[in-house]
């Protein structure tokens, strides 16, 4: 079930999402027009279906090209599918990304937020990231698979 | 165990592995010279039953260079597509050869390794007497397996997702791959609640309801959901009891490239025909037994892995059974 909390900054409406993204997605229930500016939050989610990712599309290919859309925090999940879908984040703009990294020592997984700008200046180079127990922890994915909406 | 292993490959790599595979599933091994006429290599494959074919069909090798459609024909007269695995370093999906050919049941990508040759030697067992059809042939013996649960709801999918997910954060699997699996048994769900059923014509009627409806399933339209854990793997199947898969239809998903062509909303269809495609592109390994008209099963396969680094690391493999 996705929990979606809306919190207003400034001008811009920003959408923090927790949990599954699925058939039910739906933000026009939520929204019944659009802010001048849209801050998505995908911290929180976890997984997305099929038919969640058609809803998300449906939805957002929709907003206006006057609305300042953003996604920010965006969940491996949500990553998965900038890799995997040409036009998932639709007009908008990817500001910063969960990156995985897993310990060595103690085998938690820890998430970093890089910016998707700063990533792109370094070619996609990883800080040294320390996990909670003192360990040094690695990324935790394949880098040209979970990068490459960044390069391309 | 009784048989060969016919290797078509010319790769010191290849020959390494299925030659110890075969040693140690007590099989003959033959490594044919490749360009060698076909009927010669009709003696060699024998009779349905005796050889396990495995075909390396990586573009512009030798054994790529073996002219397909004839060896397709020769391989659906001697030995049956259901022991012909075709072996290459890309995904399948890359392979448009393949998405667009039917005379092999199974390919798998070029990462061997210890769980590579115990899943196909599974599959040497389950073969045996052409009887590809439980989830227990792809377990140990012994193997702790759950009580089938069977949906009798369109509203119990999401339970049942949330219930793949629970067990494997049970057992520690790295919460990004129980996502991913729990997904991927999403997926299964809906194509067994929504594409599988079927009139008594053969025409679908439920792949036009929309995802969100709620409804019972009535004694032919229940879906079965069961899981097996062994030392190497997970595996989740899901049943249903049309034996509806088209597997063109399946490879036609396969093939799609949305990361180079944009994916177009339809809002005249319920589904989002994207299932299958994020499922193999995110490294699923899929095995689809099917009986027409009697039951489509789809065996998803996870190997036990520390990290979703090394899960995408190791091999895939997908397969299609018709009996």
């Amino acid at each position: 079930m996705l929990k979606i909390k809306p919190e207003r900054a400034g001008t811009a409406l920003v959408l923090k999402l927790e949990g599954e993204i699925d058939e039910t997605f739906d933000l026009t229930k939520l929204l019944p027009g659009y802010p001048p500016e849209m801050q998505v939050n995908c911290r929180g989610v976890n997984r997305i279906n099929s038919v969640g990712v058609k809803a998300w599309i449906g939805y957002f290919q929709k907003v206006p090209p006057v609305v300042k859309l953003s996604f920010t925090e965006c969940s491996p999940a949500i990553v998965e599918q900038f890799n995997l879908i040409k036009n998932f984040k639709c007009s908008g703009e990817v500001i910063s990304i969960c990156v995985p990294f897993m310990c060595k020592k103690c085998a938690k997984n820890v998430i970093n937020v890089f910016e998707v700008k700063a990533l792109q200046a370094s070619k996609c180079a990883l800080p040294p990231v320390k996990c909670p127990c003192g360990g040094e922890a690695e990324f935790d994915d394949i880098p040209e698979e979970f990068f490459g909406f960044i390069s391309t | 165990m009784s048989g060969r292993i016919v290797l078509i490959s010319e790769r010191d790599d290849d020959r390494k592995f299925f030659a110890e595979l075969a040693s140690e599933a007590a099989l003959e091994f033959h490594n044919p010279p490749i360009l060698t006429d076909l009927k010669g290599m009709l003696q060699i494959f024998g009779n349905p039953g005796e050889s396990f074919v495995f075909w390396a069909t990586d573009v512009g090798t030798a054994a790529d260079s073996i002219p397909r459609q004839e060896m397709a024909e020769t391989l659906s007269k001697s030995i049956g597509s259901e022991f012909v695995f075709m072996v290459s370093d890309q995904p399948i999906y890359e392979l448009d050869h393949l998405t667009q050919s039917f005379f092999y049941s199974h390919h798998l990508t070029r990462k061997f390794d210890a769980k590579l040759a115990v899943l196909l030697k599974r599959f040497f067992k389950a073969g045996e007497g052409n009887r590809w059809i439980n989830l227990h042939d792809f377990l140990s013996e012994g193997a702790p397996q759950s009580q089938p649960l069977t949906l009798i709801s369109s509203t119990h999918r999401k339970a049942a997702c949330d219930a793949v997910q629970n067990v494997l954060s049970k057992r520690g699997v790295n919460p990004r791959i129980s996502s991913l699996i729990a997904q991927g048994v999403d997926e299964l769900l809906m194509n067994s609640i929504f594409d599988a059923p079927r009139k008594s014509d053969g025409k679908p009627y439920r792949n036009y309801v929309p995802r969100t409806d709620v409804f019972y399933l009535d004694d032919k339209e229940r879906v079965t959901l069961e899981m097996g854990f062994t030392e190497t793997h997970f595996t989740f199947s899901v049943t249903d009891q049309f034996g509806s898969l088209d597997r063109k239809i399946v490879q036609r998903f396969i093939k799609k490239d949305y990361s180079g062509t944009e994916y177009v909303v339809r809002e005249d269809k319920s589904g989002a025909g994207l299932g299958v495609y994020g499922l193999i592109q995110t490294g699923v390994s899929l095995i689809y037994v099917v009986k027409p008209g009697v039951m489509t099963r789809a065996i998803l396969y996870v190997p036990l892995v520390n990290s979703y680094k090394e899960y995408r690391s190791t091999f895939q493999f997908i397969s299609f059974i018709f009996l």
